[in-house]
């Protein structure tokens, strides 16, 4: 049954499935826990620009996504405290005038037939060894970053506030939280698509954290649900010949449901532990 | 004559943000191993006054000296104890790591907690009775739990000034004095500055009090004067409590 192996588009789809579950369980676990869901939203909608842009100029969109993404979460994170703007209203201009940049600079282009749709909804059968390269290249950076800056994301995270009466530099750590987001997006778009990438990001890690005590867990059993998720969904895809960024998405929310129940299940047994014993 | 050494020297501070003033010629001076207490009402000022202690904010006139020093210099030596952060919920953490947040000045970016910063958590756990809860997800405790953990991740760096702002004393008789006999035994060895909102949270305990709304009135005692009251709540001190103008709540 697993002839599907011997096709390298497909073995370069798993590879991408497992880059992007190591990525999502590190990053969407501080989006969960730092409550920035919407931001990361914004972020990840806004990202169509660039690759409307990349269209326009006829290079890969994986850069001008880059670029644009970039410069979004750096301007979020600055604004934050400068700007006496609320900030979902920034989350909802941000969503818009990027997804309406995209739309237009693709208008523009001399192109034909782009194959917008893959990045809509994602086509991780399209994934090249090149694009490989460049999401390791990436998931390497942010686990070194996410790993040399451990305790400024747990203290902004946990509490931001008290990071800054011990001297912790949290507007800085907040930007550069911001940014991997943004790059793990860009590595996201062509798996799952611009907007199945906030399910990657929120539903593992909202699932591990059912179960969690501590961060590092957290982030462990993430990753497990992540790398689970995309391969049995890439398999149902495969076999039942639909769409692979829903069937991955689809996937983790059942996981999310059975976890749910189980923990629910688990809290009743222990409270009537308690109550009888 | 005695040598009086200060924990808290302020002379003539005014603080604002923009052109919107919020202290307004705050002169304060407090002995070492004081316990003062500072009441206002919400907006009046209190973690504004905090924030200049420990240097988050410049004062845009006066001078601040804590322990002796710049506040930024101080700051090593302060332990502050945040209002309670409502959104711990399920966050997934122990008790041991939530107490070694506080080491963090000492190390930096980059360098991780070790050995000795377990034994750290541990023992200011065990100053505040809690290091059997050393291993337990911090959402799972009360409270007045939570509270005494905060305390402890203050206490970790050992620090000469503990500064309380606005702590959740507890609701029942029997936690608010377990939360003030805590302090109580710690006042030996360093000064305490509580701030609160809450009348019936300054005990009998303190041994300094202070009133601010934008004007801090301060008499170094723990006398609280009937006009202090109206000039910072803006209303008949009948309303308040019971016996005022002596002191606040001791039992008659």
């Amino acid at each position: 049954m697993f002839e599907l192996f011997s096709y390298t588009f497909i073995q370069n789809a798993f590879m991408a499935g497992v880059l992007a579950s190591v990525i999502c369980g590190i990053i969407g676990v501080f989006v969960i826990l730092k409550r920035i869901v919407f931001i990361s939203g914004g972020l990840a909608h806004f990202s169509f620009s660039g690759i409307g842009f990349g269209y326009l100029i006829e290079v890969n969109p994986m850069f001008p996504t880059l670029v644009f993404s970039l410069i979004a979460a750096v301007a979020i994170g600055l604004l934050k405290k400068r700007v006496n703007m609320q900030e979902d209203s920034t989350i909802g201009m941000l969503w818009a005038v990027g997804m309406a940049l995209g739309i237009l600079f693709i208008g523009l282009s001399k192109g034909y037939a782009v194959d917008l749709f893959s990045y809509l909804f994602g086509n991780i059968l399209a994934v090249t060894t090149r694009d490989l390269t460049i999401m390791a290249v990436l998931s390497a950076l942010i686990l070194v970053i996410v790993v040399f800056l451990y305790k400024e994301l747990l203290l902004l995270t946990f509490d931001e506030k008290y990071g800054e009466v011990v001297g912790a530099p949290m507007d800085a750590t907040y930007i550069t939280l911001l940014c991997l987001i943004a790059l793990s997006i860009v590595v996201m778009i062509k798996i799952v698509g611009v907007i199945l990438v906030i399910a990657l990001l929120t539903i593992p890690a909202s699932a591990s954290k059912l179960f969690s005590d501590n961060i590092k867990t957290m982030i462990l059993v993430s990753i497990t649900i992540g790398i689970f998720s995309s391969c049995a969904g890439l398999m149902i895809s495969y076999y039942a010949d639909l769409a692979s960024g829903a069937t991955i998405v689809l996937v983790s929310g059942l996981v999310f449901s059975i976890l749910s129940i189980a923990r629910y299940v688990r809290e009743r047994v222990a409270e009537k532990r308690m109550v009888m014993g | 004559m005695k040598d009086i050494r200060y924990a808290i020297e302020v002379h003539g501070l005014w603080a604002a943000y923009d052109t919107h003033i919020i202290l307004k010629n705050i002169s304060i001076s407090l002995e070492e191993n004081e316990f003062l207490g500072i009441i206002g009402p919400n907006g009046g000022g209190k973690s504004t006054f905090i924030k200049a202690m420990l240097g988050i904010i410049k004062p845009r006139k006066g001078t601040i000296k804590i322990l002796g020093t710049t506040p930024e210099h101080a700051r090593k030596d302060i332990g502050y104890v945040p209002q309670k952060t409502s959104y711990i919920q399920d966050f997934p953490i122990n008790v041991k790591d939530v107490v070694k947040l506080g080491r963090y000045g000492r190390k930096g970016i980059g360098k991780r907690f070790g050995k000795e910063d377990d034994k750290a958590a541990v023992a200011a756990l065990e100053k505040v009775h809690m290091e059997e809860y050393a291993g337990t997800k911090i959402s799972h405790l009360s409270g007045g739990q939570q509270q005494r953990v905060f305390i402890a991740r203050a206490l970790v760096n050992e620090p000469k000034l503990l500064l309380l702002d606005e702590p959740n004393v507890g609701v029942d008789v029997k936690t608010k004095k377990e939360f003030f006999d805590l302090l109580n035994a710690l006042r030996t060895h360093m000064t305490i500055v509580l701030i609160t909102h809450d009348l019936t949270a300054v005990s009998a305990y303190v041994t300094k009090i202070a009133c601010l709304n934008k004007e801090m009135f301060y008499h170094n005692s723990k006398e609280i004067h009937k006009e202090d009251f109206e000039n910072v709540y803006h209303c008949p001190i009948k309303l308040i409590a019971h016996g005022m103008p002596h002191s606040v709540l001791e039992e008659h």
